[in-house]
């Protein structure tokens, strides 16, 4: 059998393959590889700043219950929480995760990614990298540790800790501290900072106290280890950052563009609507069927309300898109103050909307802006209301 | 001598499995890292992509698929699989597969819009500076062979691949590759025949 090929091996190999030298291609390649990757890696270590870590150890009830067992639990999986991710639990009801939907799209996922956590907090590959106290009406109520964890696959994943030597009861609870938090990031008031060891390593945190409309003192302090905590308050002083994030599944594509504006754009573009009424109506009743009209009507709308961005130059022009379960960064040195997120002109179902958010810069400062169904502005209702077509005359 | 020989041939191999291991866990996180990994088997994938299609633009086109498809899934990769480069060299392998599909729909395609008798010749009919005559008609032999049969033999001949390198590269066991590898080499042995290239 051997004997069939090997003429055929003797001549194969005598054969020299060409080579083909490429270099152009291989420069172009590699930067563009590169490029993507510093660009993904970026968008991570936004993800990872201290502060999105310690916010979604909170809010994203990453919170485990005074997990602190050394034998390596077993999960299983519990419900599913809208917008919140999977709920697992121990086999020994001692430990309860909420694994958000960017680390796991099914149960089983979750199920595993909280068992790979937990091995990994058992041989002790964590790093504490966050600590948030909270004192209510003077008195201290509760202390989270946020970990970092480098998972087998080379992702970074965080979650949130009751601190074990916290026995509770505790004052904050059934989103009184999701609450609270919102408080302090809204109007909270900066107090003196302190430094504290935790867990061997020095930590600088930073407070702010709020009194909720209840009357209840509340002082929420964030701690990072004392060796990054000098370049973020650097950076604090002058800058201040938008957390964006768009859930709106309707939208196909789930991109919009957007722009910080100094003054709130919806006066003019009314007057602009109410300045040419009789024009817009002559030219939305000349179209001869409803299709046409809707295409009129949507074009005016994009014509006045995105001439709007026509002094906003190409560098001050972002996109955002969906992520579900993530928020994308976006820090500026601007001068603070009253500002407006405004998107452009967005069409679903044919009918044409955007956002336009309000929000208070102030320098050092996170500013959520989530656009959702909830917060569009409806500039059909308000086209439709001003210009109020007149059915053509037949 | 020749049992040193083998030992530091062994030693070298291991050691580029741990050096690539390392470069991947950190590619994740690290362009330098991933510009490392990427310079350390530019030449292999686009050598090897280049024999199968010879042609450089389609190689370049195809390269291009198969690193960026590796980075931007890195973290998918396991290494209790396959090595690193038999990774990259399976993707590169689907691929080349892929573009010749997709060429043939086309062809065939073109031929029933414009009823124009194209002549079904690879790439390489566009002559090559690079490629030397003998290869060049190795390969428009090759090109009448089936896609697995076609890839085994560039891989083992012109790649120098183990079997159990293309084992891990094809995704098949060793018993399937060799009699595969008897059955291509039998066929195209057979065209190189007909085309004169080779004795009856």
């Amino acid at each position: 059998m051997k004997r069939d090929t090997e003429s055929i091996e003797r001549y194969l190999n005598g054969i020299e393959a060409p080579r083909c030298e490429c270099d152009p291609h291989r420069h172009e390649l590699r930067r563009r590889i590169l490029g993507e990757l510093g660009g993904r890696q970026t968008m991570y270590d936004r993800m990872r700043s201290w502060r999105y870590a310690i916010v979604m150890a909170l809010i994203g009830t990453g919170v485990v219950a005074g997990a602190a067992g050394v034998a390596l639990r077993k999960y299983h999986f519990i419900e599913k929480r809208d917008g919140r991710g999977y709920v697992v639990q121990s086999e020994d009801g001692q430990s309860t995760m909420v694994v958000s939907e960017g680390n796991a799209r099914t149960p089983e996922q979750a199920v595993q990614h909280a068992q790979e956590l937990a091995l990994l907090k058992q041989r002790g590959q964590r790093e504490l990298v966050g600590v948030a106290e909270t004192a209510v009406n003077g008195q201290h109520d509760m202390t989270l540790h946020s970990y970092r964890y480098t998972l087998g696959d080379g992702r970074i994943a965080y979650m949130g800790e009751r601190d074990p030597n916290d026995d509770g009861p505790f004052t904050l609870v059934d989103g009184r501290l999701e609450a609270a938090l919102r408080e302090i990031e809204a109007r909270g008031a900066a107090a003196p900072p302190y430094e504290r060891i935790v867990q061997g390593r020095p930590f600088a945190f930073d407070v702010r106290k709020v009194v909720l409309d209840d009357g209840t003192k509340v002082l929420r302090a964030y701690g990072r280890p004392k060796e990054t905590a000098g370049m973020v308050q650097q950076g604090d002083e002058t800058t201040w950052t938008l957390e964006q994030s768009l859930d709106m599944p309707e939208l196909n594509p789930p991109v919009v563009q957007w722009a910080i504006f100094d003054e709130d754009p919806l006066p003019p573009f009314t007057r602009r609507l109410e300045a040419r009424r009789e024009d817009l109506a002559t030219w939305l009743n000349a179209a001869s069927n409803p299709q046409r009209k809707d295409m009129v009507r949507s074009a005016q709308i994009s014509a006045l309300w995105d001439g709007a961005f026509h002094k906003i130059t190409a560098d001050n022009l972002h996109l955002l898109t969906a992520a579900p379960q993530g928020t994308f960064s976006y820090t500026t040195n601007t001068p603070p103050g009253k500002k407006w997120f405004v998107t452009k002109v967005v069409t679903i179902d044919k009918r044409a909307f955007c956002w336009c958010v309000p929000i208070e810069a102030r320098a050092g400062k996170s500013i959520p802006v989530i656009l959702n169904k909830k917060n569009t502005l409806d500039l059909a209702g308000i086209h439709g209301r001003i210009v109020n077509p007149q059915p053509p005359v037949k | 001598m020749a049992d040193d020989a083998i030992e530091c041939d062994f030693e070298s191999q291991v050691q580029t499995l741990d050096e690539d291991q390392a470069l991947v866990r950190a590619a994740q996180q690290d362009s330098e890292a991933a510009g490392r990994l990427y310079d350390r088997y530019y030449e292999q994938v686009f050598g090897y992509i280049y024999h199968c299609t010879l042609d450089r633009p389609t190689t370049e086109d195809l390269t291009s698929n198969v690193f960026l498809a590796a980075f931007r899934h890195l973290g998918r990769y396991r290494w209790q699989q396959i090595p690193f480069r038999a990774w990259l060299l399976r993707i590169a392998t689907n691929e080349v597969r892929t573009y010749y599909r997709r060429r043939k729909c086309s062809r065939t395609a073109r031929r029933r819009l414009e009823q124009d008798d194209i002549a079904d010749s690879g790439p390489s009919a566009d002559v090559e500076p690079a490629a030397t005559e003998q290869y060049r008609m190795v390969h428009q032999a090759l090109l009448e062979l089936r896609p697995k049969y076609r890839a085994i033999i560039i891989l083992r001949y012109f790649e120098d691949k183990t079997i159990a390198e293309i084992t891990d590269i094809t995704d098949q066991r060793e018993g399937t590759v060799k009699s595969q590898l008897h059955r291509g080499l039998a066929r195209l042995q057979e065209i190189l025949a007909r085309r004169g290239v080779l004795p009856e």
